[in-house]
């Protein structure tokens, strides 16, 4: 098997490419009549560059324009993605805050409940809780509760506020 | 301060429009009458079919303009959008077919219009007895003058894969048009 092919294989590519085929010099096309090589490069380009040919001038493209701004949606849209995922991670960090809060709220009014339940012989109370959980812990989870939700009003805010401003100033264009 | 002025125009879209400096809608729309009947050529001849062609040919421009502005010269980016439809074609081929002509009711095969049909048997004989990739590699290689080293930028192949992969396509193909009586020099 001879991947090299013919010395004269340039000349003939040469004269296929440019078009010059068929009115290529006689002593070249008695060549390629004998060399198998340059035989297979003239019929298999011949037969491509045809149904080229007849592809381009049958084929009508769309419009260019509308190739043009769905391809600005699709960058937008990717933009938009990329800059929800910083938001989307505040969002889990103050979920998990949140449920931490929870979690340790629940834990600490159950073992409040428990340890005064056992010192007042069975008989807890709510306030008795509540002024347990003041003393254990003192404003911390109410200061944290309130920073938390704070912290969630802002950036729903932050998200709906500019759109409806934006809303209402954006020029009408049909 | 607005939060606009810190992110501008991520909202309107200005931000997509500014990024690519480079290239604005004419110039990509002088790019496209160049570019897109070839384009178009290689997937309609390369997969025998035009409806396919078509929707291959627009993602290929979207996907193009997604990623690449035309700075790089009309050769770069028109081998690059070369690329990405080769890529394309070849996850089409590689994605499983979840019908067979055998297991598609009657009724459904009933429903192809005319069109459909012609649209699905455009490949001619001496490219149908290729494989794909042949058929791929022929194209860049015979109808578009792609060299081997482009072809392997185009296809991700390497270039002596290319060479002996051509030279069997080149030969197999050359025999299907003598056969076919095209065997004339």
């Amino acid at each position: 098997m001879n991947l090299n092919g013919c010395a004269r294989l340039e000349e003939v590519r040469h004269a296929l490419s440019q078009g010059h085929w068929p009115q290529a010099c006689p002593e070249l096309q008695a060549h390629a009549r004998t060399c198998a090589r340059c035989t297979e490069e003239v019929l298999v380009t011949k037969h491509l560059q045809m149904l080229r040919a007849q592809s381009i001038a049958t084929v009508q493209p769309g419009s260019a324009s509308l190739l043009w701004w769905k391809a600005q949606a699709r960058r937008r849209s990717a933009m938009l993605q990329q800059m929800e995922r910083p938001l989307l991670a505040g969002q889990l960090v103050a979920l998990a805050i949140v449920f931490s809060i929870i979690v340790g709220f629940v834990t600490l009014y159950s073992r409040g409940v428990l340890t005064s339940g056992i010192e007042t012989g069975g008989a807890a109370t709510t306030s008795s809780t509540w002024s347990w959980l003041l003393d254990a812990w003192g404003l911390l989870p109410v200061l944290a509760a309130a920073g938390v939700i704070v912290l969630l009003a802002a950036v729903v805010l932050y998200l709906v506020l500019p759109v409806r401003y934006r809303d209402q100033h954006r020029p009408q264009n049909g | 301060m607005n939060w606009e002025n810190v992110i501008p125009g991520i909202m309107t879209g200005a931000a997509a429009q500014t990024a690519d400096p480079a290239m604005d809608s004419d110039q990509f729309a002088a790019f496209y009458e160049r570019s897109s009947r070839q384009l178009w050529a290689y997937l309609a001849r390369t997969s025998g079919d035009a409806a396919l062609a078509d929707d291959l040919m627009q993602e290929s421009y979207v996907r193009f303009l997604c990623v690449r502005p035309l700075a790089e010269g009309e050769i770069a980016s028109r081998r690059y959008l070369f690329r990405i439809a080769s890529n394309l074609l070849r996850d089409h081929w590689r994605r499983p077919r979840t019908l067979s002509i055998e297991d598609a009711p009657v009724e459904r095969l009933a429903q192809d219009t005319s069109v459909q049909m012609e649209s699905r048997l455009s490949l001619e004989p001496a490219m149908a007895a290729l494989r794909p990739r042949d058929r791929q590699l022929l194209w860049l290689a015979h109808a578009e003058n792609y060299s081997h080293r482009e072809i392997a930028e185009i296809t991700g192949l390497g270039v002596t894969s290319i060479r002996l992969l051509l030279f069997r396509a080149r030969r197999q193909m050359a025999q299907a048009l003598e056969k076919n009586g095209r065997g004339t020099v």
